[in-house]
C-alpha cells in the first residue's frame, strides 16, 4: 500500500490510545479487584458485627427477662419488710409499755412478736439481696457482651471506609476508562475512515496502473503486479515480472507514451539493449529503404561519409569503402530521422550483391 | 547545429570513453555515431578535423562489430585517435 502521512499519523494515535485504553483497563480492573477485596472484608465485618449484636441482645433480653421477673418480687418484699418492720416496732412499743405497767406476761409475749416481725423483716432484706444479685449479675453478663459488639461495630465502620475509598477509587478508574475507550474509538473510526479513503486512493491508482499496462500489452498474469511511473510528459514506464517486486531483478519494462504508443517492450529476464525498442514497423522499412537507395546511388563514390539524401527530415549519411571485417566492398549509412532524435539506424549493404548486412536502430547516448 | 566548437564534441567523446566500463563495447560505438555522424552539420568538423571522421568511422564500425576482441582492437584504436584528436586539434 503506497505510503500516507495522515494515515500513518492516525494509526499512531489509534496505537497510543489502545495503550491508553488498555492501562486504564488495567487500571479499572485493579481496582475493581481491590473493591471487591473491601466488600468481602466489609462483608465478614458485616456478619461479625450482627453475631456480636446477636450476643449482645441475646444478653438484653436476659437482663430484662431477669429484671422484669423478679423486680416485682423485690417491690413485694420491700412491702412486706416494711409491714415487718411497722409491726414490729409496734410490739416492742406494745412490750414496753406492757413492761411499764409491770405486765411480765404481755412484755415477753408482745416481744415475742416484735422478734418474730424483725425476723420476717430480716429474711426479706436476706431474700431481696439475693434478688438483686441476680439482677447485677445478668446486668454484668449484658455489659460482657456489650464491648464485644462496640468492637465489631467500629471494624465494620472501618471496613465500610475502606470499601467506601475502594469504591470511589474503582469508580473513578472507571470513568477514566470510559474516557480512553471513547477516545479510543474516535481515534479508530478516524483511522479506518482514512484507511477506507487511502484504499479507494489505492485502488484507484491501482485500477489506473492496470489499465496503463493493460493498454501497453502487459501479459495479464502480470496486471496486478506491476510498478509504473508516469513522467509531466505523460509517458509511462511499466515494470513487472522481477524477482521478488516488479521492478526486481530479471525485471521486464514497457513504455508507453502519451498517446499510448507503446516505446519500448523487454520481457522478463530478456537482455537490455536498443533491440528492445518498438518500432513503426512501417516507417523503418521505409527509412531502411531510403537509407538502401541512397546506398545504391552513392556505392561506388569513394572519399569521406557524406549526406546523400535528406527530405527535411530525414538524413542519410553514406560512406563506401572496403570492409576488413567482412572482406568486401561496402557501402554504411547512418539514418538520422528528425522525430527520433535519440537514436539512428544503422545500414550496411554489401556493394557485391546488395544484400543488407547489417541493419540496427541504435540509441546515440 | 548541436556543437558550437570541436572541444564540445571532444568532452562528449572523453565521458563516453571514460564510462565505456559501464556498457557493451558495440553500445559505446552507438555512442560515438551518435555524437560524430547523427548530428546535423557534423560534415563542417571533418573538413578541419580528419581525426574526428576517423573515430567517426572507428565508432560505426564498433557499433557494427560482434566480435568482442575487434571491439577491443577497435575501441583502443579510438582512445589512441581521441588523444590525437586533442593534441593536434588543439582541443
Amino acid at each position: 500500500m503506497a505510503k500516507d502521512a495522515e494515515l500513518d499519523r492516525l494509526k499512531a494515535a489509534q496505537d497510543s490510545m489502545f495503550t491508553r485504553k488498555q492501562d486504564a483497563y488495567n487500571a479499572q480492573d485493579k481496582a475493581w479487584q481491590a473493591r471487591s477485596r473491601a466488600r468481602d472484608i466489609l462483608n465478614n465485618a458485616h456478619e461479625q458485627k450482627q453475631r456480636a449484636y446477636a450476643v449482645q441482645d441475646a444478653s438484653w433480653r436476659a437482663f430484662e427477662s431477669v429484671r422484669s421477673s423478679l423486680g416485682p418480687q423485690i417491690d413485694q418484699l420491700n412491702s412486706q419488710q416494711e409491714r415487718a418492720f411497722e409491726n414490729m416496732k409496734q410490739a416492742f412499743e406494745s412490750a414496753s409499755s406492757a413492761h411499764s405497767s409491770r405486765d411480765g406476761a404481755g412484755a415477753r409475749r408482745y416481744a415475742d412478736q416484735g422478734q418474730g416481725y424483725k425476723a420476717e423483716a430480716q429474711s426479706c432484706v436476706a431474700r431481696r439481696r439475693q434478688l438483686v444479685d441476680q439482677i447485677r449479675s445478668a446486668r454484668a453478663s449484658h455489659e460482657s457482651a456489650k464491648p464485644g459488639f462496640a468492637r465489631a461495630k467500629e471494624i465494620f465502620n472501618h471496613a465500610k471506609a475502606e470499601f467506601e475509598r475502594a469504591k470511589a477509587t474503582h469508580e473513578a478508574a472507571q470513568a477514566h476508562f470510559k474516557r480512553a475507550k471513547a477516545d479510543f474509538d474516535k481515534a479508530s473510526e478516524a483511522f479506518k475512515y482514512r484507511l477506507e479513503t487511502v484504499k479507494a486512493a489505492n485502488k484507484k491508482r491501482k485500477d489506473e496502473k492496470r489499465s496503463i499496462a493493460q493498454r501497453a500489452g502487459v501479459p495479464s498474469r502480470y496486471l496486478d503486479d506491476v510498478y509504473v511511473s508516469t513522467d509531466s510528459s505523460g509517458k509511462s514506464n511499466i515494470y513487472f515480472g522481477g524477482v521478488g517486486a516488479p521492478d526486481g531483478p530479471g525485471h521486464a519494462h514497457y513504455c508507453i507514451d502519451s498517446s499510448g504508443k507503446v516505446t519500448y517492450r523487454r520481457d522478463p529476464f530478456d537482455p537490455h539493449g536498443s533491440h528492445n525498442y518498438v518500432r513503426d514497423t512501417a516507417l523503418e522499412a521505409r527509412l531502411t529503404n531510403t537509407a538502401i537507395a541512397a546506398a545504391l546511388r552513392a556505392q561506388d563514390l569513394s572519399g569521406p561519409r557524406a549526406v546523400q539524401y535528406h527530405d527535411g527530415t530525414v538524413t542519410v549519411n553514406i560512406k563506401s569503402g572496403y570492409s576488413i571485417r567482412l572482406d568486401q566492398p561496402v557501402t554504411d549509412a547512418i539514418v538520422v530521422d528528425r522525430e527520433h532524435p535519440n537514436e539512428h539506424l544503422h545500414v550496411i549493404l554489401s556493394s557485391v550483391d546488395g544484400s543488407v548486412v547489417f541493419s540496427e536502430w541504435r540509441k546515440n547516448h | 547545429m548541436k556543437y558550437n566548437n570541436i572541444n564540445q564534441i571532444v568532452s562528449e567523446l572523453d565521458v563516453i570513453v571514460e564510462q565505456a566500463d559501464d556498457s557493451a563495447l558495440d553500445v559505446v560505438g552507438s555512442k560515438i555515431v551518435g555524437c560524430t555522424i547523427a548530428v546535423e552539420g557534423i560534415e563542417v568538423f571533418y573538413s578541419k578535423y580528419t581525426i574526428l571522421e576517423e573515430i567517426a568511422e572507428l565508432g560505426a564500425d564498433l557499433e557494427a562489430e560482434k566480435d568482442h576482441k575487434h571491439q577491443k582492437a577497435i575501441f583502443a584504436i579510438i582512445k589512441q585517435k581521441l588523444r590525437q584528436l586533442k593534441e593536434l586539434g588543439n582541443a
